[in-house]
């Protein structure tokens, strides 16, 4: 049941790895994000290198965003225009995002950074979900219809309007550049798609058409995702790919069913249960950054870093 | 095993010899394939005494390629744990392991021991970095029990046995993590407190068929490698889309 990983360099359990990643791939199914955010702290509880689990990560998002975006392309949820926006900023911010790793990563502080991101993302991600979702399942017990969003904010009166048609949108094309550019950033230091910090963003700061939201974030992962590791596979040398592709045989058959079983589920229901995990997950950071280690020392013997 | 017995039977002791001593393991090579789990090799050999010229203590080192390691102090810094500055250490033998028959310090004095580098404390592991010495002890000694903790140091005071006459036998264990390169085997006999003989054999541990070639074309063609790796991805996607969709 073991198996060698040549990158990581050490033999894990295969039946373990395809198990996480029908898990998380069964969660970003039924949620529609990556799940690279619960991927990632995972591999390294289950004694993967972080530098491996987050340059390995990216590959296996990409294969999964692929198999998405294929389902969402078929029922015309993809929009093309916006996410060649999204990307253009996406793939440039990964490129600073990989700037920022190598550097953290000589000084030593990568681990650090990698779980300081989890923390502040997923604990104000996770949170205004939270509170988002249990409003909406309030309103909903009580009857009331929410008031359409106005339309008058920042997007709207910032310079080179661009019109999305599929999103239903006449914007500046600056917010989705900033937006793609933060996510590009996330992706390489946290090795994450971004989903989840991307579709509240299009939903709440974009007023996107909710029907294209999720393909279109998919669309622009695939590219964001592939130039990171295409990055790690040449600045770091941690992506490896027989771990790559347990995660992902796991992973896309954990995702048809997780669809499925999504599809049975209200809206505001899922989301509450994905903004609970995604507390979780901060929660259980948290904790590691805050107590006192069992060892007071940290060994690397990473030796490609200069 | 047939090669163990008829090595045993060349080392059988020639009468009226004085003590030599041979060793070998049974096998000079480790591969490291995708199912490796570990290895365990024995390492045998004669000491060749006469019956009258007392006991004798056999201590076995197996010394790992040496690489570079970078330890950090963890602090704690506006209530997170943070690490400290690196500092980093250029021959830490990435494997290490003492097999004897009894304990060291009964075997041969401290200072003898310190000298030959013999046990884990008696590594000399060299930094450049300016550091005070009496943290580079305590650096030097987290090191080690890094290393202990991830099976890659170990020592064992009874592993050596003597199952007949002159032979000597002990198992020697590689975890999975063993690091790949050139290890040097010193077997060395002892008669009162002295060393009276030695042997050297170098072993070789190395990746071989699919993962050598992925760790190689990883290192030494990283943009072809990083392509390839997004190829497969994009193309089990596809994939697994197509196959569900036909459902």
């Amino acid at each position: 049941m073991q198996i060698y990983l040549p990158i990581a360099e050490m033999s894990i359990n295969w039946l373990l790895i395809l198990g996480l990643g029908a898990g998380v791939g069964f969660m970003s199914g039924m949620f529609g994000v990556g799940g690279g955010f619960l991927m990632t702290p995972l591999l390294i509880f289950a004694g993967i290198p972080p530098a491996v689990a987050v340059g390995t990560q990216a590959n296996q998002i990409l294969a999964s965003s692929v198999s998405g975006v294929m389902a969402h392309w078929r029922r015309g949820g993809v929009d093309f225009k916006m996410g060649s926006v999204l990307m253009a900023g996406g793939v440039a911010g990964s490129g600073a995002g990989m700037v920022l790793f190598d550097y953290l990563r000589s000084i030593g502080h990568v681990e650090l950074l990698i779980s300081l991101s989890y923390v502040l993302f997923l604990g104000t991600v996770g949170g205004l979900m939270l509170n988002e979702s249990i409003r909406a399942i309030l309103r909903a017990r009580k009857g009331i219809v929410p008031p359409r969003r106005r339309h008058d904010d920042l997007a709207h009166r910032l310079p080179w309007k661009m019109r999305f048609r599929k999103s239903r949108l006449y914007i500046s094309v600056i917010p989705p550049v900033a937006i793609g550019f933060f996510t590009g950033v996330l992706s390489a230091v946290m090795g994450v798609g971004g989903g989840f910090v991307m579709i509240p963003a299009m939903i709440y700061l974009l007023g996107m058409a909710t029907n294209v939201v999720v393909g279109t974030s998919l669309f622009q992962i695939i590219f964001v995702t592939a130039t990171v590791t295409l990055l790690h596979a040449t600045t770091t040398y941690t992506v490896d790919v027989i771990l790559a592709l347990l995660l992902i045989a796991g992973g896309v058959v954990g995702a048809q069913f997780g669809a499925r079983a999504g599809l049975k589920m209200k809206g505001e229901h899922l989301r509450v249960m994905l903004a609970a995990v995604v507390v979780a997950v901060c929660l259980g950071l948290a904790w590691g950054l805050v107590a006192t280690p069992g060892e007071l020392y940290f060994v690397s013997t990473l030796t490609d870093a200069e | 095993m047939t090669r163990l017995l008829l090595l045993l039977l060349l080392l059988a002791p020639a009468p009226g010899f004085a003590a030599t001593l041979s060793s070998d393991l049974s096998s000079r090579e480790i591969a490291i394939r995708s199912n490796f789990n570990g290895t365990s090799l024995l390492l045998f050999g004669s000491k060749n005494t006469g019956p009258k010229e007392g006991p004798v203590d056999i201590i076995a080192v197996v010394h790992g390629p040496e690489q570079p390691m970078t330890i950090y102090r963890k602090e704690r810094v506006a209530g997170i744990w943070m690490n400290s500055r690196p500092v980093r250490f250029h021959n830490v033998p990435g494997f290490y392991a003492v097999a004897s028959n009894r304990r060291l310090a009964d075997i041969a004095g401290a200072e003898y021991l310190r000298r030959e580098n013999i046990g884990p404390d008696n590594l000399v592991l060299l930094s450049v970095e300016d550091v005070a010495p009496e943290e580079l002890q305590g650096l030097r000694k987290a090191i080690v029990e890094n290393r202990v903790g991830a099976g890659l140091y170990e020592i064992q005071e009874n592993a050596v046995t003597f199952p007949s006459g002159d032979l000597f036998r002990a198992d020697i264990y590689f975890p999975a993590r063993v690091p790949v390169g050139d290890y040097r085997v010193i077997v060395r006999m002892f008669r009162g407190g002295k060393e009276i003989g030695r042997t050297t054999s170098i072993l070789t541990v190395g990746k071989q068929g699919l993962e050598q070639w992925l760790y190689n074309v990883a290192h030494h063609q990283p943009f072809a490698y990083g392509l390839a790796a997004i190829i497969l991805a994009v193309a089990a996607g596809w994939t697994a889309a197509a196959i569900f969709r036909r459902r």
